[in-house]
């Protein structure tokens, strides 16, 4: 599952930086208009750790790519991404001057998460000894 | 205001998160239907495999028979022909018997 675990790279990547970057610029974000009802709701220190919380589970995907805790784990960042879009929506239904940008932004990474989670992720033909079949085949054809 | 974002937030993303439990489970029934259908295929192929192998073989002894048959048809073809000239032979010395100048102390045709 490779393609997989480049998806896990790419979604811990992701929540581990944006977590990183809000608690990095927290004193100025508190002010922004833009996330006023994520603070309204939560504190900003909690969205950061809820983000690298995920991206960290994200992280063990990449070394143990097993399929029902890769969903389920895949499942969490829908759940954190859609809050955090929501909560941006708000804020910007509020607030039209603020930017709705970071709310778009989020709904499509949202929409890119939905679309993994509802892809096939094994190759059905992994455990088809597919070289046999053909050498026997090359075999006969001699 | 901050009741209703709260429980707006709390049904999105209760939304999305079933909206994506629901689609991770079609997903993993999906995978684990085509990889019974896989195991499947392979089967038929290795049944089909294992059938071919065994055709060749039958049609290798036969063509080894057709083989040993051909030599034989070939050995009673020259025996016929020998014979035929010996037909041949008698025949026109049984000719020559009636005609009368048949070979010497000959009574009957050779």
């Amino acid at each position: 599952m490779p393609r997989i675990r480049a998806y896990f790279a790419i979604i811990a990547l992701r929540h581990v930086v944006i977590g990183a970057l809000i608690l990095n610029g927290q004193h100025e974000l508190e002010d922004a208009d833009a996330v006023a009802a994520m603070v309204s709701l939560f504190p900003l220190e909690v969205w950061a750790g809820a983000m690298i919380l995920v991206g960290l589970l994200c992280s063990v995907g990449i070394l143990w790519p097993r399929e029902l805790p890769g969903r389920f784990v895949v499942v969490l960042s829908i759940a954190l991404t859609t809050a955090v879009a929501t909560a941006l929506l708000l804020s910007f239904a509020e607030e039209p001057e603020s930017t709705g940008i970071l709310a778009v932004l989020f709904l499509v990474l949202v929409a890119k998460d939905f679309l993994v989670v509802g892809l096939r992720w094994t190759n059905p033909f992994a455990g088809v000894d597919v070289d046999r079949l053909e050498k026997s085949l090359d075999a006969r054809i001699a | 205001m901050v009741d209703t974002t709260a429980i707006i937030v709390v049904l999105v993303t209760a939304a999305a998160s079933i909206a994506g439990i629901v689609l991770g489970i079609r997903a993993r029934r999906r995978d684990v239907e085509e990889e019974q259908t896989a195991e499947k295929a392979a089967n038929v192929l290795e049944s089909w495999d294992d059938l071919v192998g065994r055709q060749a073989a039958e049609l290798e002894w036969h063509r080894g028979e057709i083989r040993r048959l051909s030599g034989h048809l070939e050995r009673c073809r020259r025996e016929r022909l020998e014979l035929r000239g010996e037909l041949i032979l008698a025949t026109a010395e049984l000719d020559r018997y009636r005609r009368g100048d048949g070979r010497k102390g000959s009574e009957t045709p050779p």
